[in-house]
């Protein structure tokens, strides 16, 4: 399987495929130093699904989406990558750091960031993880090409990038705005001498049942089909997009 | 993929006759977009055979922002992530955080928390 790779230099964000320059070196000197450990174990087939992402801005990436199309368009859908870190606080309890400013973290299609999955004792025990990489590697080696695209990336100076295809942005903006406000109300209770914990615990047990209540599944609203029409014909990008990332001469 | 969006134009394959009493009631809505799907194919077509750029295109319909299709769709809500239980859930997880906090260092040293926290808000833009 070939990597074609999308990334966007004039946003500082840089994806190095495996097919870059010293690749294999640059991946396993980049667990030398990190919070992660050694280098994860992979075989030379594995080595095709991996790919690193360069932050060259002056900013920690918070979060970051991928869209990964495979071609031919026979050999399976189109899937999203995400993924963001909350462990290492940076600014303030916001936001948590992914790549630092001039940092790099590698990924794995089978393993996702860092190849976290290796490192991460799972519930499910071992030997149902390495059915679950081998049926993705089986499914990975069926495809000829897989674009790999950055959606869209999320800066700790709260700055967004990126076609969003998955409207991640407003859902971003919903999930600081609770956060935002919810420590300015607490603010306010402080401000006026009103007891700022008892509200917060209020505020803490609302159960996911009562929310649920509150904010029904929006698929259980009723949708006209011009909705559903316009929809459809975004998602198809996935479908269409792909060959806008080869060169020229293979299109 | 050229050769591609040209193979899809033609011969559409026809969605499948139904055998069975529609239950769901998604039938209606299946071959809405299995139309969006192939009105999209065939409007890549045209624009081939004349001679356009189509990957511009296409990133414009892609692209279209939750604002953009709310103000086209009324009914958008139905379709669209639900950002009122985001907020609700966002909500919720930082009073938990909270009072997680209060239990781990204390009531003083949380109330400080809250109002150093109130002074860095960072509003989130759009490059």
């Amino acid at each position: 399987m070939e990597l074609i790779i999308n990334d966007m230099p004039q946003y500082g964000v840089l994806i190095h495929g495996p097919e870059s320059p010293g690749f294999r070196e640059r991946l396993l000197s980049l667990f030398r130093d990190s919070p992660f450990g050694d280098p994860p174990e992979f075989d030379d087939d594995e080595l095709p699904c991996s790919f690193i992402v360069e932050n060259q801005t002056l900013s920690h990436i918070v979060e970051i989406t991928f869209i990964c199309s495979p071609y031919p368009r026979e050999s399976g859908p189109s899937f999203s990558l995400s993924s963001g870190d909350s462990r290492n606080r940076v600014l303030n309890d916001l936001w948590g750091s992914m790549i630092k400013p001039g940092g790099q973290c590698p990924w794995s299609l089978l393993d996702g960031y860092w190849f976290i999955s290796q490192k991460v004792v799972s519930t499910t025990g071992e030997d149902t993880r390495r059915e679950q990489r081998d049926q993705e590697k089986k499914k990975l080696a069926a495809i000829d090409m897989l674009s790999v695209e950055i959606d869209g990336v999320l800066f700790s100076d709260g700055s967004f990038v990126g076609p969003d295809t998955e409207l991640k942005f407003d859902q971003f903006e919903a999930n600081n705005r609770g956060a935002l406000d919810m420590i300015a109300e607490l603010n306010r209770k402080l401000d006026a001498g009103d007891d700022a914990f008892a509200y917060a615990e209020q505020c803490a047990s609302i159960t996911w049942e009562q929310i649920k209540e509150l904010y029904p599944d929006p698929r259980l609203y009723a949708r006209s089909q011009e909705i559903v029409y316009m929809w459809e014909k975004k998602r198809r990008r996935r479908v269409s997009s792909f060959n806008g990332m080869l060169p020229e001469s293979r299109r | 993929m050229i050769e591609w969006i040209r193979e899809k134009a033609n011969p559409r394959i026809p969605l499948p006759e139904r055998f069975r009493p529609d239950i769901t009631k998604m039938d209606e809505e299946t071959q809405v977009r299995f139309r969006a799907g192939t009105d999209l194919i065939a409007e890549l077509n045209q624009k081939l055979d004349e001679g356009e750029e189509i990957f511009a295109y296409i990133d414009r319909y892609a692209s279209i922002t939750r604002r953009q299709i709310e103000a086209l769709y009324p009914d958008a809500r139905a379709i669209l992530p639900n950002l009122e239980r985001t907020y609700a859930i966002s909500r919720k997880a930082k009073a938990m955080t909270i009072i997680k906090r209060r239990e781990r260092f204390g009531e003083p040293a949380t109330v400080e928390w809250i109002r150093e926290s109130a002074k860095s808000q960072i509003p989130l833009v759009r490059r």
